[in-house]
């Protein structure tokens, strides 16, 4: 292993300086750009950090250190690989967490409880499926999704539900069923937590 | 170029090990599984890696190299993982459509998608998931945090406090 010196790392450093620029302009944009699409608002400041690593990789790249042309579109397109993963899970692992995971909204209303912790019927009293259920309705409509007719709900637009149908398929790879209770079902995780919780929570 | 083509198969390799791995038992601790999984194929790919270059006699790879396929096969797993959780517990959202298209041109009322997605399915088993994480515990007839799921929560709250955002989920 040669050739590892400060200069050296700025290139491979460029993801990751785009990536705080991407993190940077997003929270700029949510606080100073309130009438901006939330989803409009995370696909500029991608872009921007994008910008940021494209510029960020030229000023650190000597072309005559990279040996041949393919050595150097070989870079290009590792450190924007790298960029547009980082990007991925930081809007997906980390900003869509807090916008959407139940998980985390769990553990939010546990820590507001503090020390004495909450049953699970005032749990779910604060976070319950009627309220998870009415958020993801009007997501889906106002992303037009589905649409609502004489209080009836059709699908409207295949994309999503495209989505939907892959990670079905995937669940088939991973985990055997289509769904995550079927899954549990056929292993009797699911059937022995729930009977645990029920006897230990209530 | 071996760089960029040894980080994307490694994480190519990481992607099978785990099928095949979940296929044969899934774990309990499944995101730590993952964690082990990650860092074994890495040692294992660039261990190999220098090995094939050595008995082919090409020179090996320099350490700018190294740091890049770290980089990227780091940032290729972690879009990775983000994805395989919308694998391990149904999403209510593509429960909705699903079950939405599932009614086909009879639609469903509010009532029908309600009768389905209720607390035991969308709430219990989440909670579930974060008494097995150690994120949070059953303290008699309470349900209490445990300290790694108040930093996680304390981190969103002040994310979400920074982008003036409201309570999400």
């Amino acid at each position: 292993m040669s050739g590892l010196s400060f200069s050296s790392l700025l290139g491979p450093g460029a993801p990751v300086l785009g990536l705080l620029v991407c993190i940077a302009a997003h929270i700029l944009l949510s606080r100073h750009a309130r009438g901006l699409r939330r989803d409009l608002a995370v696909a500029v400041a991608a872009g921007v950090g994008f910008a940021a690593t494209v510029t960020a990789a030229c000023s650190a790249t000597d072309v005559s250190d990279l040996g041949s042309v393919l050595d150097g579109w070989s870079s290009g397109i590792m450190w924007a690989l790298t960029y547009l993963a980082l990007t991925y899970a930081y809007i997906f692992g980390f900003f869509n967490l807090g916008e959407s995971a139940r998980r985390i909204r769990l553990l939010i209303e546990l820590r507001a409880a503090g020390a004495q912790g909450l049953t699970l019927e005032r749990l779910l009293a604060a976070y319950n499926a009627e309220m998870i259920l009415d958020a993801r309705l009007r997501r889906l409509l106002a992303a037009g999704q589905i649409v609502e007719r004489g209080g009836r709900y059709y699908i409207q637009s295949r994309s999503m539900l495209r989505g939907a149908r892959a990670l079905v398929l995937l669940k088939r790879l991973y985990l055997g069923a289509p769904t995550e209770f079927e899954a549990a079902a056929r292993s009797g995780r699911r059937r022995a937590d729930s009977d645990r919780i029920a006897r230990n929570t209530r | 170029v071996s760089a960029l083509l040894t980080a994307v198969a490694a994480f190519l390799a990481f992607a099978i090990v785990h099928v095949v791995v979940w296929r044969l038992r899934r774990p309990r601790a499944e995101y730590a599984t993952l964690g082990v999984l990650w860092l074994a194929v890495l040692v294992a790919a660039l261990v190999a890696v220098h090995r094939v270059l050595l008995q082919a006699n090409l020179p090996s790879l320099a350490g700018v190299d190294y740091v890049n396929v770290v980089m990227l096969y780091t940032a290729l797993a972690l879009p990775y993982v983000t994805t395989y959780s919308a694998v391990q517990a149904d999403s209510p959202a593509m429960s909705v459509l699903l079950q939405i298209d599932g009614a086909g041109r009879a639609g469903v009322t509010r009532d029908e998608l309600r009768q389905e997605l209720n607390d035991g399915r969308l709430v219990i088993p989440r909670l579930e998931d974060l008494f097995r994480a150690g994120l949070a515990r059953r303290q008699g007839e309470r349900c209490v945090i445990g300290p790694r799921g108040a930093l996680m929560a304390g981190v969103h709250t002040w994310f979400r406090a920074l982008l003036r955002m409201e309570k999400g989920g």
